[in-house]
């Protein structure tokens, strides 16, 4: 039994003391922004870079990934109790559960989004254990004009999954690519957009970049929308569900489980989509359709475990294939890089600690949460009532200082600034900017793959076309923007994604 | 603040428009090659054309559109974005490091937009200006006393105990917990 080695050696990994610990600090960390309003996990995981860069490989991931799915579970506790979505990817349960939580069944509601969130961990997990080494081996085939294609379909994922204009997250896409290029060219040597400044000549570091457009943008809109919290607790009630809510989330989790596994794995899949999809799936298949807004079991349970079930299938592509499927992904995929581990399929083979350790910390860190997660709860919307004006000005500072602690260097902290700016337009001229940081970190990769595959045809562009994989591919691509032109999904992609 | 009939897609496009042509102009100075042999200029050329298509595209989305506006504020920080980069690229050229100029500028633009953008950037910005310099201790006391005017309400007292707590907090984590070397004390100061 390969898997079953191989999962034994995950443990052994992940069951150190060291590794544990950085779970715990990971999934801690990550419930405490995720119920927290206005920090994000990529906000978080970007401050966190730096530090990490005095960890061992293993715990840095371990702890990274811990953030990403921590913060599932924090997003929902407070979308439940209070109605206030810490995440965006809660915002789905904050509708059905808030209203379980009024009539009294807040302790069931939360016992049944953690119980249905840690059986869909559980089962992601075993799902990228089976089909890891199977992706990595296929990915092994790929040549570089299939491997371009394969970002091509990784990058109109991304499209799909942003909000608003086509065409302006397809420009913010290119630009991405554009801001992925500053520096030395690895072929020539050639410094490019560098403007003979010598801390360009590294190229732009992606913390800075993630920095300035999620974090410092993201504070300046909390502070311009001004912050009206009503923190008014409802009273948690018995914990334990119903024999009859149980009966009813059942297969919803199930459902949820599956449908969050799949779109998880798809290129701009993860966390978000697979809750909203879940949650509109439940509704449609339920009998009593009415009853969804109203507090209906299902519409905690679906959701719930489809997000956490989505950001974890969601490493399978980083992992397998090193194509980082959405912003979260691309952080991983930065750290690994770090590390100097270039994410793709020869992780496996190269450093199976790491590979299999991560996967069995995200099940380790799973069961933590659900433990710590119950106990906690009045801890946690606690936290609620420290008022914004004391939280952002210790962001900005922790933020400066991770900056800063990238390279020791001001030019850095300074470059944020400006990236700050940017993030600010674009948000007011309605630019998504995850499409952006995607493409910033496949950007170098791309024109490597794009460099070799043409090398190879002499030039000829039809051998993206030619080869098997690589069409299949594009078509894929092609057939994903299609679908967002047609009139009404285009108009249910919009509903879908409209932020709170 | 006074409001333009302006669409925020003719900013947006025109943002994409711009940043392709730039890009394209500056790629033209690297060696371009052909399909079979990439110069370092082939790909960012490809990038800034269809940059500047796309930007073109959405210019002309927007025209089908009218009657949003968008405010004065919101145009002054869009184009302090194209001044920064012409001002830092311009100073990299003679040598010179641009970006304490192109900060200003960019703070400058921002002043007029909204309180919460320009002191929450001339908070980190000042932070970034005196680190070096002035060390941990005084940057962050800058940060902080920059970054209580974006929100009225916190009081004196209360910034400088939150400054204390958050020093003392970035102390252990960052230079005793793991090492970074940050520069604490003003150089002034001998340690």
């Amino acid at each position: 039994m390969d898997l079953l080695a191989n999962l034994m050696l995950g443990f052994e990994t992940a069951l150190t003391w060291t590794n544990l610990v950085y779970c715990f600090v990971g999934v801690f960390l990550g419930t405490l922004i995720g119920v927290l309003p206005g920090i994000g996990p990529i906000a978080t995981m970007a401050m966190l870079l730096p530090v990490t860069y005095a960890l061992p490989p293993v715990a840095a991931l371990i702890m990274l990934a811990g953030i990403y799915y921590g913060a599932q579970y924090g997003g929902s506790t407070t979308a439940i109790l209070i109605n206030l979505p810490g995440e965006a990817s809660s915002v789905v349960t904050a509708l059905d559960g808030y209203q379980m939580a009024r009539r009294g069944r807040a302790g069931a509601a939360l016992a049944i989004a953690a119980l249905g969130s840690f059986f869909a961990g559980t089962v992601a997990t075993l799902l990228i254990a089976a089909f890891a080494a199977p992706l990595a081996e296929l990915a092994f085939q790929f040549g570089p004009a299939d491997y371009f294609s394969l970002m091509v379909l990784g990058l109109v994922g991304a499209v799909v999954l942003a909000s608003g204009s086509l065409l302006k997250a397809l420009a913010m896409i290119a630009l991405g690519l554009v801001l992925g290029l500053v520096g030395t060219d690895v072929n020539s040597g050639t410094q490019r957009f560098a403007f003979d400044i010598p801390e360009l000549g590294d190229g732009l570091n992606f913390v800075v970049v993630a920095m300035g457009l999620f974090g410092f943008a993201e504070i300046i809109k909390n502070l311009e929308a001004g912050t009206h919290r009503t923190t008014q607790a409802v009273s948690i009630g018995k914990l334990w569900p119903s024999r009859d809510e149980l009966r009813e989330a059942t297969p919803a989790v199930l459902r949820g489980t599956s449908f969050g596994a799949v779109l998880g794995v798809l290129p701009g899949g993860g966390a978000l989509l697979s809750a909203f999809a879940a949650y509109t799936l439940e509704k449609r298949l339920s009998r009593t359709p009415e009853r969804f807004g109203r507090g209906a079991v299902a519409g905690v349970a679906a959701p719930e475990s489809a997000n956490n079930a989505g950001a974890q299938t969601s490493f399978i592509p980083l992992l397998t294939l090193g194509l980082p499927s959405n912003a979260v992904m691309a952080l991983m995929a930065g750290a690994m890089m770090i590390h100097d581990i270039q994410p793709g399929p020869q992780v496996m083979t190269a450093n199976p600690a790491l590979f299999w350790g991560l996967i069995v910390s995200m099940w380790i860190g799973n069961l933590m949460l659900l433990m710590l997660n119950l106990p906690l709860i009045g801890l946690w919307v606690r936290l609620l009532t420290v008022p914004y004006r004391y939280l952002y000005p210790a962001i900005l500072l922790f933020c400066c200082i991770g900056v800063y602690s990238l390279n020791n260097n001001v030019f850095d902290v300074a470059l944020a600034v400006f990236f700050g700016l940017l993030g600010y337009v674009f948000l007011k001229l309605g630019c998504e900017p995850a499409p952006l940081l995607l493409a910033f970190v496949l950007g170098p990769q791309m024109e490597e793959h794009l460099r070799r595959a043409l090398l190879l045809a002499r030039g000829s562009w039809s051998t993206f076309v030619e080869r098997p994989i690589s069409l299949g591919l594009l078509i894929a691509a092609g057939m994903l923007l299609v679908l967002t032109l047609i009139p009404a999904l285009a108009k249910r992609r919009q509903e879908a994604f409209i932020e709170d | 603040m006074q409001r333009l009939r302006l669409s925020p897609d003719v900013l947006a496009g025109a943002l994409f428009l711009l940043a392709g042509v730039g890009v394209f102009t500056v790629a033209g100075q690297y060696p371009v090659g052909d399909a079979a042999r990439m110069g370092p200029g082939y790909f960012p050329r490809l990038l800034g054309g269809l940059l500047a298509v796309i930007g073109l595209a959405v210019l002309a989305g927007s025209l089908r559109k009218p009657g949003t506006t968008v405010d004065r504020g919101l145009l002054l920080a869009w184009s302090s974005v194209p001044v920064f980069w012409t001002v830092l690229a311009g100073f990299g050229r003679v040598g010179l490091s641009g970006i304490d100029l192109a900060l200003a500028l960019l703070l400058a633009f921002c002043g007029f937009v909204s309180r919460a953008l320009f002191w929450v950037l001339a908070g980190v910005a000042l932070f970034a200006l005196l680190l070096d310099a002035c060390g941990l201790v005084l940057a962050s006391l800058a940060l902080m006393l920059a970054a209580r005017r974006a929100e009225p309400e916190l009081a004196w007292r209360g910034t400088l105990a939150l400054w204390l707590l958050l020093l003392l907090a970035s102390l252990a984590i960052f230079v005793w917990g793991l090492g970074t070397p940050l520069p604490v004390w003003p150089r002034f100061i001998p340690a």
